[in-house]
């Protein structure tokens, strides 16, 4: 097994909204266990669905590793976490200005209703979120393996289309 | 963690809160158990199913949005316009979860609003909102409408179609688009007081009591399921894995119940709806099961589904085969509001009359009500949802169809106090039968839903319910026994809000169930006090039955699955022998042979003294 420090600075998140069923367990768990009760208001990880279209896209900080959200916070409320690998926000600092959510192209940071913004943060490494998805849609790999799989997928896509193409006879 | 009744008038446009106490709490949880509770209380014999008195109570089950996980679960009340009894209707998806977000247990709304109206609901803030302009659309355009007028798609929405609108008596109350709470009339009751919508958004969070607790009962939860092979079988095909399983018994229903078994199932099975409609899965609020499918099969990639009771009630059932044709039928009563087992129910039934000459194609609009005939299937929906033509005839189902026709074809209306049969043939599982005839709300098979008929050991049917035959889905001996016992862990699951698919093998047992509460919810309740409180809630509900004139006579089958056996497949040559299961029932449940009505001792003996007293017949 991998020391912590190590591969947690290796990881990214792989989110699949074809398998997301939209079931939100995700945010049961990161409430409960960031705030103590079940409240997806306070859930760093949010589904976003249309279900009028059957679309379900699970939506969380990604941690960037240039990170606009750190790099416009006018108080040092965000910081990168050399450790973990991970932008982390300290309540303590933040003036409540949202120039982070605002600036987050990712739609990864929420206001809280208890004031300050809500963030993911990596669960010190646990991600229950993706621990807990039933679906598969949400896993948090190493950068191999996060780059092995993207390249399959799309190498899967490419085949399916020569296969049309075929069967098209082009 | 708030856990209040919401009360709103829309007749004067008032509303109140209260908190529910502690001791109904613990008498009759929540969800359906409280619900029946809050009816029979507020309703009387006189009350007008489609009047102002009616009351229309949406209820969370107790465990309904909390940490556990298949809580997705609520429940529709009213007295039924279609059975004249207790009605209602029962749905998953987020709706639920979101009145426990808002601190609402339940909602109970009386009277009528003089306009079209729907309900606006944001924690302790209650709006009644106009919406002219909205009545008259389908479920789609009316859900988009109200996103679009609050400017958030950050909202649950609870609505009817034009079914509901116009009160068909099979129509459903639909949310999260094509979820239905369907059964018992709900949608007509909601139509008859102008309410199109019910609208909640919640910012509250619920009680738990250790997230690391949480955690482990999920990691355990997994684990269990796993080693399930049901749930597998859910989990990948939902219950569209159901055709196979019951052709296979010989009991799934065609042609109006005049048959029950296809030599070839491969059309219209699980196998061919995952593998050609199904698009991706989908899931109620906190699932780990995910049952659902998002389907396309041409109108459009967001329908969600398809159950196995709608796809055969609109297709073997009508004589379709052709899985294309009903799935989209199925769309089409999603977004109409209609009951697809009671609408399917009801096209089935007049394509029996027009194969047995009561009918003519010319009174019926000049369709074609040969078997099978999709395009036909469609119009007819379109037809009850709007009451035109032929469509006035059925929108009020088979029943009251066949009234209208004549005796000949009130032999042929498939259904038990009103209610359209479910998409399972007696005949081959004597103990359905029974559940049908005795069910509160008419012909039902989920307040008993007697899986351990065909799935349970000789072994533990005898330890259960005194014989190994309450586990031989031919035999008679047992069953009531096993339908009253089958009732009473049931009722729990509706009361709790979880899902039967976690309840039906997983979390069956109260002591179970028990164990769940304290996680979640400051409160303790022991396995004795859960099961009394089952007994006592379905004795609750036949007492609204008894006040509404209803007797042993009320609990029967059609004509059909009593005198003409099956002629092919695996329940070949099998008819229901009721009277003695029925006998056997009441015997275990201490009612009167003779009336089917609960004894005073009993009623007393479950704390329903004070219920039984309201009523003149138990005061001699």
């Amino acid at each position: 097994m991998e020391e912590p420090e190590k591969s947690c600075r290796k990881k990214s998140w792989m989110i699949d909204p074809g398998k997301c069923t939209g079931c939100r367990t995700c945010e049961v768990v990161c409430s409960i266990t960031h705030s103590g009760e079940l409240d997806p208001g306070k859930s760093r990880i949010r589904i976003v669905k249309w279900e009028e279209k059957g679309i379900d896209v699970p939506v969380v900080c990604q941690h960037c590793d240039v990170a606009v959200c750190m790099e416009n916070c006018p108080t040092g409320a965000l910081s990168f976490d050399d450790f973990s690998g991970s932008v982390l926000y300290r309540k303590d600092n933040c003036i409540g200005c949202k120039l982070c959510m605002l600036s987050c192209p990712c739609g990864g940071i929420s206001l809280d209703k208890d004031g300050g913004v809500l963030k993911c943060d990596l669960c010190q490494g646990q991600t229950y979120c993706a621990q807990f998805c039933s679906a598969g849609a949400i896993a948090y790999v190493t950068h191999d393996q996060a780059s092995e799989r993207c390249r399959k997928e799309a190498a899967a896509a490419l085949v399916r289309g020569a296969a049309v193409l075929d069967q098209k006879g082009s | 963690m708030k856990h209040r009744i919401l009360t709103v008038d829309l007749s004067s446009g008032k509303h109140d809160f209260q908190d529910v106490p502690l001791n109904l709490t613990k008498r009759y949880l929540g969800g359906r158990g409280l619900n029946a509770k809050l009816l029979f209380d507020g309703t009387s014999r006189k009350t007008d199913p489609l009047g102002p008195d009616n009351l229309l109570v949406i209820g969370a089950g107790l465990l309904t949005g909390t940490a556990i996980p298949s809580s997705s679960r609520f429940t529709i009340s009213a007295k039924s316009p279609l059975t004249g009894g207790l009605g209602d209707g029962n749905s998953g998806g987020f709706f639920g979860p979101e009145m426990r977000f808002a601190g609402i247990g339940h909602i109970v709304i009386q009277g009528k609003a003089e306009k079209p109206v729907y309900l606006f609901m944001h924690d302790d803030s209650v709006e009644i909102r106009e919406c002219d302009e909205i009545w008259g659309t389908s479920v789609r355009e009316a859900d988009g409408m109200i996103r679009k007028a609050l400017g958030t798609d950050d909202v649950q929405i609870l609505l009817i179609g034009p079914a509901g609108e116009k009160s068909s008596l099979v129509a459903s109350v639909m949310n999260n688009l094509s979820r239905a709470a369907a059964r018992g009339g709900m949608g007509a009751v909601m139509g008859s007081k102008n309410l199109k919508a019910v609208v909640v958004k919640g910012s509250r969070g619920t009680y738990v009591r250790d997230w690391g607790e949480i955690l482990s009962l999920l990691k355990e939860i997994q684990a269990v399921l796993q080693a399930d092979p049901w749930f597998h079988m859910f989990s990948n095909a939902g219950t569209t894995g159901l055709t196979e399983n019951y052709n296979r018994l010989g009991v799934m229903p065609i042609r109006n119940f005049q048959e029950a078994f296809l030599e070839e199932v491969g059309p219209i099975s699980s196998t061919e709806f995952l593998g050609r409609y199904a698009r991706k899965r989908k899931s109620c609020f906190h699932c780990m099961i995910q049952c659902s499918h998002y389907y396309s099969a041409g109108e459009g990639d967001g329908e969600e589904g398809a159950e196995y009771e709608s796809i055969v009630a609109l297709g073997p059932r009508c004589g379709n085969f052709d899985l294309k044709a009903i799935l989209q039928a199925n769309a089409i009563c999603n977004r109409l509001g209609l009951d697809t087992i009671g609408a399917g129910d009801a096209i089935g039934f007049l394509m029996e009359c027009f194969q047995r000459g009561l009918i003519t194609s010319r009174d019926a609009d000049g369709l074609d009500l040969s078997w099978g005939n999709g395009e036909t299937i469609a119009k007819l929906l379109r037809k009850i949802a709007f009451r035109e033509g032929i469509g006035d005839l059925l929108a009020d189902g088979s029943a009251r169809a066949a009234t209208q026709i004549g005796p000949e074809a009130e032999r042929l209306a498939m259904h038990v106090k009103g209610q359209a049969i479910i998409a399972s043939d007696p005949r081959g599982l004597k103990a359905w039968g029974l559940g049908y005839a005795v069910s509160s709300r008419g012909a039902c098979h989920l307040r008993a839903l007697p899986t351990a008929e065909y799935s349970a050991t000789p072994e533990m049917a005898k330890r259960l319910w005194g014989t190994e035959e309450a586990a031989d889905r031919f035999a008679t001996a047992g069953k009531g026994r096993l339908v009253k016992w089958c009732e009473d862990v049931r009722v729990l699951s509706d009361a709790l809000g979880l899902c039967r698919f976690i309840t039906r093998t997983t979390f069956v047992f109260p002591e179970q169930l028990a164990r769940l509460i304290p996680l979640v919810m400051p409160l303790e309740l022991t396995p004795g006090e859960l099961s009394e409180a089952g007994e006592r809630i379905n004795n609750l509900e036949r007492l609204f039955n008894v006040r509404e004139g209803f007797s042993r006579k009320n609990d029967s089958l059609p004509e059909r699955f009593l005198k003409e056996p099956l002629s092919k497949g695996p329940s070949k040559g099998s008819v229901v022998d009721l009277e003695p299961m029925i006998d056997e029932y009441y015997e275990a449940r201490s009612w009167d042979l003779q009336t089917g009505h609960p004894t005073a001792e009993k009623l007393i003996d479950l704390d329903l003294g004070e219920e039984m007293r309201s009523l003149s017949l138990y005061k001699t």
